[in-house]
């Protein structure tokens, strides 16, 4: 073998081995990026499924975030007494239909229409919605309605279920990109814990 | 008849080495500069970062809506789609009296998707995106302006080998867009006073693709007639937001 075709086999394992630790560190990459601590683990979970006219349990009062009527554009907390049962996620469904079905019209921040088909409480604290595709054609256009409508969600939720810590909405069993063509559904939200509204949220003229 | 020695590729070529392993070394420095070529500043968002972009004079303006798409609609056939056609057209004639350059995302009753929207405004260098809808939410008479808040989503950033993925363009320039949100919500609750004075955060999705400040300014209203009469109250507000803007740009966005 000449002295150029040494070089040449040694620059050639020089690249091998290159090659090979950049793709164990691309695969550690991809090990990290993957396994998102909010990913759904849906199979190890049974589905709440059952209409709202079936739940039993005890009667607990909870704070539903409706749209304010007195400052438009924006929520306000009302008690109500609901009877819930032990499940999160059987309890997250009855309040969001409670929220779509409850309370003065005007003040509604879901349609009247809204069914929920199923739901997941996953051991992470994320639930899942799964919405009958009804949400997506009845809900009324505009940025701010559909704004209202995800912050009621995340409000309600975060303070009625301190086991919950995100939502990821689904609509009729699919990933939607948007809920009525504006607000951002590709992802899932952290509850807010029944805080008030962050501070970016406008408060109403003082 | 004519026939080749099948070896006769392999035999050295040139100062002893054979073609093989020429072949393969140009193979295997293809492989190992194959990650430097996916990471170029920006991902594979082909434009400015925040800390180069110089004077905005340029806006990309957009018409949301469109085709079979109608957006709101009122009692008398009034959709938002066409309202804001005609709205975004009026806007960009004042705006480029004022020296701007004005890039409008549709200029006819078409449907574009939010990518194509998205990849106008990521296309052109050193500009802002304004996306003007029109709603019928209470306050009557109210205009609300939105910036993306990545602080509500719970996903965790996705990132891979160094690529800014195209759902994660705004993630740089959230805290610039919620600065010319301020500016704009500020400027819109002083001439109309329904306004809140501070903006929304809101996770509107075409916002997220957005590799620029990008801002959704919505009008709130269950009089359709009265939207061309703030045709200029919306080309001031841009115009005077635009210009207190360009003093932020040189300074690091908020956390």
């Amino acid at each position: 073998m000449s002295r150029g075709q040494k070089i040449l086999l040694i620059v050639l394992g020089s690249l091998v081995v290159g090659g090979i630790i950049y793709l164990a560190g691309l695969y550690s990459r991809l090990q990290r990026v993957q396994p998102s601590s909010m990913e759904p683990q849906l199979n190890n979970f049974p589905a709440v499924s059952e209409p709202l006219e079936s739940a039993s349990g005890e009667a607990v009062r909870v704070r539903l975030f409706r749209i304010s009527a007195a400052v438009p554009g924006t929520l306000e907390p009302t008690e109500v007494t609901l009877h819930l049962p032990s499940d999160p996620a059987h309890q997250a469904r009855l309040l969001i239909e409670a929220l779509a079905s409850t309370g003065p019209l005007q003040q509604r921040p879901l349609p009247p229409s809204t069914r929920v088909l199923e739901a997941y409480a996953l051991p992470n604290g994320l639930v899942v919605v799964d919405f009958a595709p009804s949400l997506l054609s009845d809900f009324p256009a505009g940025i701010l309605s559909e704004q209202l409508a995800v912050e009621s969600l995340l409000e309600t939720l975060g303070a009625n279920l301190p086991s919950l810590r995100a939502l990821k909405i689904l609509v009729g069993g699919q990933e939607a990109t948007t809920l009525a063509g504006h607000i951002d559904l590709t992802s899932a939200y952290r509850l807010t814990e029944g805080e008030a509204p962050q501070a970016s949220l406008w408060l109403g003229p003082h | 008849m004519l026939c080749y020695d099948a070896t006769e590729v392999y035999k050295p070529v040139r100062f002893g080495i054979p073609s093989s392993l020429i072949a393969s070394v140009i193979l295997f420095s293809s492989l190992a500069l194959y990650p430097a070529l996916l990471h170029p500043v920006g991902g594979n968002l082909p434009q400015t970062s925040p800390e180069s972009q110089g004077a905005t004079r340029t806006i990309v303006l957009d018409a949301p809506h469109g085709g079979s798409d109608p957006g709101a609609r009122w009692p008398g056939g009034v959709t938002e789609k066409e309202l804001v056609l005609n709205l975004t057209a009026a806007v960009a004639q004042r705006l480029q009296g004022s020296g701007y350059r004005v890039m409008l995302t549709r200029h006819s009753d078409v449907d574009l998707s939010f990518d194509e929207r998205a990849a106008l405004a990521n296309g052109t260098p050193h500009a802002v995106f304004v996306t003007l809808h029109v709603g019928s939410a209470p306050p009557d008479g109210s205009v609300f302006v939105f910036y993306y808040s990545f602080g509500q989503i719970a996903d965790a950033p996705a990132t891979l080998t160094g690529l800014t993925l195209w759902t994660e363009a705004q993630r740089q320039w959230a805290g610039y867009s919620q600065r010319l949100a301020q500016l704009l919500q500020a400027e819109f609750q002083r001439t109309l006073q329904a306004s809140p004075e501070l903006p929304t955060a809101a996770a509107i999705y075409q916002l997220r693709l957005i590799a620029a400040p990008a801002v959704a300014v919505e009008i709130e209203t269950r009089r359709p007639e009265i939207v061309p009469g703030l045709v200029g109250t919306i080309s001031e507000t841009l115009v005077r937001s635009l210009q207190a803007f360009q003093s932020f740009l040189s300074q690091p966005p908020p956390s």
